[in-house]
């Protein structure tokens, strides 16, 4: 990851993050692959920088692409 | 010509029956429509063999499965495998549709690769909200009812005949239109309207295809 890429990466970071945190920490997510996901475990996710958190970055920014359209 | 919708509905965790429930209304649709003959897997009836039988078919068909899934697998009654790389070559040249996680990634490729118009589904697990208090009846929660609408929505359109890229516009569409709903805590700092918003957001990102897009059932 570049520089730049690194940098868009951490602020993207951040902002979804802090937007995860206005939502109730103990919303659970029901997900296909007969598991649930809480909000809390979301923000963890995302805050170690795993493959699951990357993907929850990704999703967050696309809905937020949607509510400013 | 006859055409037949065939469609899979396990039911038998946590999961599976909001997924039936979901498809209650195509179901529906599909038993008052005298131009179709409708294949209805429910339960147990929801497995390999039945399915196999049911895509030796040589009437032009609009496969739709509902249940567990990797990227290699679709999953039918007790998660037992009703499609995968062993009997793909029976997707050929039809219309697939799997509300499952993950089976976009290789399976996807594999019934394309067998001559399979289209194959829609998502690149990585299916998502959505449940009420824990209402989580035994998935027809009567309403923390679904947006996943149900956009399931609705592609289905319905796969099965009035829209192309499959355009049906998949159609549900991205409605994806948005239902973010754009829930997509923000401001209103319910403490319910799960954010919650819906961000898994409606991940399916937006996952929902995909492989084949041709101007195919159609």
């Amino acid at each position: 990851m570049s520089e730049q890429n690194k940098g868009v990466y951490e602020e993207q970071k951040k902002l979804v993050l802090a937007r995860l945190r206005t939502i109730n920490p103990e919303s659970k997510i029901m997900l296909g692959t007969k598991r649930n996901v809480s909000i809390k475990e979301l923000i963890n996710h995302v805050e170690k920088g795993d493959d699951f958190g990357k993907k929850v970055i990704q999703a967050q920014m696309n809905m937020l692409k949607v509510l400013v359209e | 010509m006859v055409k037949q919708f065939l469609i899979t509905r396990p039911r038998h965790d946590r999961e599976t029956p909001y997924l039936y429930s979901f498809s209650k209304a195509i179901v529906q649709i599909a038993r008052e429509d005298k131009n179709v003959r409708l294949t209805e897997l429910y339960d147990s009836k929801a497995n390999r063999t039945e399915v196999e039988d049911s895509l030796l078919s040589k009437d032009s068909t609009l496969a739709f499965f509902n249940g567990h899934g990797d990227e290699e697998t679709v999953y039918g009654y007790n998660d037992k495998p009703v499609l995968d790389k062993e009997n793909v070559r029976l997707t050929d040249k039809k219309i697939v549709y799997a509300l499952a996680c993950g089976s976009l990634v290789r399976l996807g490729g594999l019934s394309i690769q067998s001559g399979a118009q289209a194959y829609i589904g998502y690149r990585d697990e299916f998502m959505w909200v449940g009420d824990p208090s209402t989580s035994a009846v998935p027809d009567r929660d309403k923390n679904a009812a947006p996943f149900r609408k956009v399931c609705h929505v592609l289905i319905h359109s796969l099965f009035v005949g829209a192309p499959v890229g355009k049906a998949i516009e159609k549900a991205k569409e409605e994806y948005k239109k239902q973010i754009r709903t829930y997509g923000t805590s401001e209103d319910d700092p403490f319910g799960d309207a954010a919650a819906i918003g961000f898994a409606l957001s991940w399916n937006l990102t996952c929902l995909d295809m492989a084949g041709n897009p101007n195919s159609a059932f």
